[in-house]
């Protein structure tokens, strides 16, 4: 019998949702493919689509399912201390991606977990761990770290990387508890372990390393301990696909980490070695840059495999050198750089200098030009009095170069209140013609808003009728707003190593987007903002200045944890009513 | 222009599915197939016939032996609503696309009895249609969602064959990833 695939299309569609159907019909049935007896891969797929709490819960059902989910539980760990908990209801716990996160309330548990030497079934819980982030905790009140370092840490099997904080003397995990790490972190605490192996690194196996990552703050013998690591291991150069240099901008100028990277590179040189299959890579720039130390990095760089580009830029008002440095870096990526697809560029101005920021602007915007084939794009702008029409220009370039491909997108500016919001206040009538669906309160129809109304029409200097209601109210909502980003921002971590560490930083991220009783920011923008990244048909995540965005279940961005906004505080109310007096000219 | 070889797909119970080529190729594994068996789609609008014209003729068979006729159906109709859609390279990654929601259509597409839809999923892993197989998973994973395990087991008819002392010892192993 051969069937005509386009009667098929005929049929009826079903109008009930997929879960309703299929749950009611679950109740009195046996099914020919028993679920326990799902391919592995299927359940792992099922098992990374669910919240964290319903991942355990679907571990526990049956012995198989146990057997073939542990591992995943386990697998990638990084601790958040204040994750806010996405419940079976949160649509979007799910795309914390791969990582069990584990909060201060869970951590001594896991630890119990990981310490037992006999689990149920005669396994390890700690040979399961692959990745192990443990960077943010150093509060011993909560877990002592080091103490288990010392006296409990179990053999790790699997284990490929791990981060530990930098705030506590903790020695590294080596080849005795962890001998299959491929990625390492080298930070004061490793060049403090080189020190009593007499500048021997020999404690991990650097014949599995691929990826490196120099934290900003090393010991008093770095210099040392790379020399001796790319002098012992040459090996490492052809084999490594990851080098990041990080930043710490809480403690140190990028310049001591930009020396880091001349030192390496000019060893390379010397020794006449290219990072062949390197794909990932982060440096920084600073006013001591020069395009020939960029040309030198670009001739012992294979751009042409690189997939991953990170900048840390720190400019202390000495523009000039960096725009060189820029520029030729620019002219690199335009001839080699077209495998990029994951850029993240963070600009910070230590002392203002006005003066100077047309420059700044032309030569970030021509570092934007090259890229056509972007999924992901994080822009940090650091510049205090940079022109708002330049930033948009900065945040747009690679945004309408990159609309198909974009799956990512984080920007992020200084003072938000004052470079963002406060700079489009002269132009709200523009504001207003280019965001038609900014949701004010007086337009919107919902409770809450409908309350705020009424509360300030109470008030006897704030007239409904009068004709600048509207204007007052649009410049104290963007005015609130602007607050709202400012503490969002503030909220992020202070480091902008987004691909060294790769994904775990996101349950922190979207906590740090949380906020009770919601905000207005994303009460004024969220339909605008589905609106205009209509034109991104594979964009999952939208980021400004800490509020990080995710699609819903109903393909919508919205805000993950955010509660619904439920109305203003009385100080906000206030406000506005004084904003509205000054309209009124009362002040 | 020569004429497009006709592609039948034969199911386990003997059904045969004729389909355009660039349905059938929503499949990577049939892909793959056709990739040995016919020049691209682009070269094959140009081809002067080079070919044998009785052999030319004769329908390329497809036997999936995973797959029965009523599956195979849906598994067609979701190739044929997706004929046009170029799915990006990534969402052929198992790891890609976890954060993303359902597809309102694929929701109602799949929107089918327990055993069809564990069918469609099993189809489409052995057919290698990642797309269709994330959306499956999702739709499972949503019914799983807020469950406890023993909702769970009732809701997939799971046989629990732990002892009553292992399924306490390991919730307890476990626990501190339970508490949310």
């Amino acid at each position: 019998m051969a069937c005509n695939i386009g009667t098929l299309m005929e049929e009826s569609t079903p109008t009930t949702s997929a879960f309703d159907n299929i749950n009611a019909q679950a109740k009195n049935r046996l099914f020919i493919v028993p679920f326990a007896s799902l391919p592995h891969n299927i359940l792992e797929l099922i098992f990374w689509n669910l919240p964290p709490a319903d991942r355990v819960h679907l571990c526990l059902t049956c012995r198989r399912v146990f057997s073939i989910l542990v591992s995943p539980l386990y697998a990638n760990i990084v601790y958040a201390p204040d994750t806010n908990k996405g419940d079976g209801n949160n649509t979007v716990a799910a795309g914390l991606g791969n990582f069990t996160v584990i909060n201060r309330g869970d951590v001594s548990r896991f630890f119990s977990a990981l310490n037992l030497k006999n689990a149920t079934f005669n396994f390890k819980y700690a040979d399961l761990v692959q990745k192990l982030f443990l960077g943010e905790l150093s509060d011993q009140t909560i877990f002592d770290l080091s103490r288990w370092r010392e006296l409990e840490c179990p053999h790790f099997g699997s284990l490929r990387f791990f981060e530990f904080s930098e705030l506590i003397p903790i020695r590294p995990l080596t080849l005795e508890e962890a001998p299959n790490l491929t990625k390492v972190f080298i930070d004061e605490n490793f060049c403090n372990e080189a020190e009593i192996h007499q500048g021997q690194v020999d404690f991990v196996d650097f014949s599995k390393i691929t990826e490196i990552c120099f934290k900003g703050k090393m010991g008093r013998n770095e210099d040392m301990l790379i020399f001796g690591l790319l002098t012992k291991h040459p090996q490492l150069i052809g084999q490594i696909t990851g080098l990041h240099f990080m930043v710490d901008p809480t403690n140190e100028h990028y310049d001591r980490v930009y020396r880091r990277v001349v030192g390496f590179f000019a060893i390379l040189r010397r020794m006449g070695l290219v990072l062949g299959n390197l794909s990932r890579l982060s440096f920084p720039l600073t006013n001591h840059s020069t395009a020939v130390i960029v040309n030198l990095i670009g001739k012992h760089v294979y751009f042409e495999n690189l997939s991953h580009l990170e900048l840390y830029i720190e400019d202390d008002g000495g523009v000039i050198n960096l725009v060189d440095s820029l520029q030729e870096l620019s002219s690199i990526v335009r001839e080699r750089g077209s495998s990029i697809s994951h850029l993240s560029v963070s600009y910070r101005l230590t002392k203002e200098d006005v003066e100077k920021n047309h420059l700044r602007a032309m030569s970030l915007l021509r570092l934007m030009e090259p890229f056509m084939e972007l999924q992901t794009i994080n822009i940090r702008i650091l510049i205090e009095g940079l022109d708002l029409s330049n930033l948009l220009m900065i945040f747009g370039t690679p945004l309408s170069n990159n609309m198909q491909t974009l799956r990512s997108i984080r920007i992020d500016a200084s003072t938000p209140s004052e470079n963002l919001v406060a700079s489009v206040l002269p132009t709200l009538g523009d504001v207003n013609m280019l965001f038609p669906h900014l949701n004010y309160l007086y337009r919107c129809s919902c409770k809450s808003c409908k309350e705020i109304m009424h509360n300030l029409l109470k008030f006897n200097d704030f007239p409904a009728n009068s004709g600048m209601m509207e204007e007052s109210i649009q410049v104290s909502t963007l005015m609130i707003v602007g607050h709202e980003l400012d503490a969002s921002q503030g909220s992020m971590q202070a480091e902008p190593c987004d691909f060294a560490r790769g994904e775990p930083d996101w349950p922190m991220r979207m906590q740090g987007s949380s906020k009770a009783g919601g905000c207005l920011f994303d009460h004024l923008i969220n339909y605008q903002l589905n609106e205009s990244l209509e034109g991104f048909p594979r964009l999952e995540t939208f980021e400004i200045c800490g509020m990080v965005y995710v699609r819903d279940a109903n393909g919508r961005l919205s805000l993950p944890f955010q509660e619904k906004f439920s109305g203003l505080s009385e100080e906000q109310l206030t406000a506005m009513v004084d904003i509205r007096q000054i309209f009124d000219g009362a002040y | 222009m020569a004429k497009e070889r006709q592609i039948v797909i034969i199911t386990s119970d003997g059904d045969k599915f004729p389909v355009e080529r660039k349905v059938a190729e929503k499949s990577i594994l049939i892909k793959n197939m056709l990739k040995n068996l016919l020049p691209p789609e682009d070269e094959q609008e140009d081809d002067d016939s080079d070919v044998d014209v009785d052999e030319d003729d004769e329908p390329i068979e497809i036997p999936t032996q995973n797959v029965r006729s009523a599956v195979m159906k849906n598994i067609l109709e979701w190739c044929e609503h997706y004929k046009d859609y170029e799915f990006p390279d990534d969402e052929q990654d198992d790891d890609s696309k976890k954060s993303a929601p359902i597809d309102p259509w694929d929701s109602n597409f799949l929107n089918v009895d327990q055993e069809m839809l564990y069918e469609i999923i099993l189809a489409a892993n052995y057919l290698n249609i990642k797309p269709l197989l994330n959306a499956g998973c999702k739709v499972v994973a949503e019914m799983i969602r807020g469950k406890s395990p023993e909702e769970i087991r009732k809701t997939f008819n799971i046989v629990n064959d732990f002892t009553p002392e292992e399924e306490a010892a390991i919730r307890r192993e476990n626990e501190w990833a339970e508490d949310r």
